[in-house]
């Protein structure tokens, strides 16, 4: 009989993940790496059994926010000491730390146990494209990202612009003038 | 002769304080700090240990039953099915295999787990091109109507 050592290995691996942030709302980032740092993604998971996966997510400057969020969505904190009260804007938050977002909102998502710090260890935030040499060696695959990216017009070609359905076509009358 | 009480040997003695209190010590043998040795704070510690287990015996069900819907929700995913979709269509074929079984064979049957998600969504896709299209009465192979004993 095979020996099962194989199966084994590959249902206890721990695996690496990529995540492109570009243009992503990070709330939605946050809704699909926070299973995948759990392992709720696993046949074998058990929230006791460490069998999350790590995760590292690039281009966390390009994060979009949609509607007036940059503005409207306000980070609180205390110290705990007096007078450590502070409010700040998404916009702030984002120009101290690029990363600072992302992170918040996946933290927020765990569930509130002694093992939150270990999946968040498991999660590796880089604001721009360059990915650290050692951590690149690990990556197996990518994860698709929750929001298709619109494609800008100037990325469209002319046969494609003169095929989109319309929904008037403009009529040269000289009397509208 | 109903009330042989009578007839035994008279009532044994009430067990001194040395083994009523060995009583509750021996359940707290494994609790922290003064729970294990005082017997003012071993004895309000032991009962509430045993109400804890006599409900935890009820709830030790419920846990079971969402940490296998947990797995197989993992599971099914993964061959691109989610739980509700394949146990209704699991059911709908009349494949009564209870969730424990399902995970065990999701962990250490693999393929076998696979081909009952092929059968699902194959039941599945059937139903849907049955409410699509009723006119055209698709007889699929998984959806005609079996006899149920």
């Amino acid at each position: 009989m095979a020996s099962r050592a194989a199966q084994q290995w590959g249902t206890f691996a721990r695996v690496w993940y990529l995540l492109d942030a570009n243009q992503q709302p990070p709330g939605r980032i946050a809704a699909m790496v926070s299973p995948i740092l759990q392992g709720k993604h696993k046949p074998i998971y058990h929230p006791l059994s460490d069998v999350g996966d790590h995760v590292v997510i690039i281009n966390t400057r390009k994060i979009a926010f949609s509607g007036e969020k940059w503005d409207r969505k306000i980070y609180y904190h205390h110290t705990g000491y007096p007078r450590g009260f502070s409010a700040t804007k998404a916009k702030d938050v984002h120009l101290i730390d690029p990363t600072k977002i992302v992170h918040k909102a996946i933290y927020g998502m765990l569930p509130k146990t002694l093992t939150r710090r270990t999946m968040m260890q498991r999660l590796h935030l880089i604001p721009g494209q360059t990915i650290p040499e050692d951590i690149k060696a690990n990556i197996v695959e990518q994860i698709v990202a929750p929001r298709e990216i619109p494609k800008p017009l100037d990325q469209y070609t002319e046969e494609e612009l003169e095929n989109f359905p319309k929904l008037w076509h403009p009529v040269e009358d000289p009397d509208l003038r | 002769m109903f009330f042989t009480r009578f007839l035994m040997a008279p009532r044994a003695p009430a067990p001194d304080r040395y083994t009523r209190k060995q009583k509750i010590f021996e359940l707290s043998k494994y609790f922290g700090y003064r729970r294990k040795n005082c017997y003012s704070l071993a004895v309000r510690s032991v009962h509430k240990a045993l109400q804890y287990s006599t409900h935890s015996k009820i709830k030790k069900k419920r846990y079971m039953r969402k940490m296998w819907i947990l797995r197989l929700s993992a599971a099914s995913r993964e061959h691109g099915l989610k739980y509700h979709h394949f146990m209704q269509n699991l059911n709908k074929c009349n494949i009564l295999i209870d969730r424990k079984i399902l995970g065990q064979l999701a962990i250490y049957e693999p393929k076998t787990f696979k081909s009952l998600v092929e059968v699902a969504r194959q039941r599945q896709q059937e139903g849907l091109l049955a409410a699509i299209s009723p006119q055209h009465k698709v007889q699929g192979v998984f959806s005609r109507v079996t006899e149920q004993y």
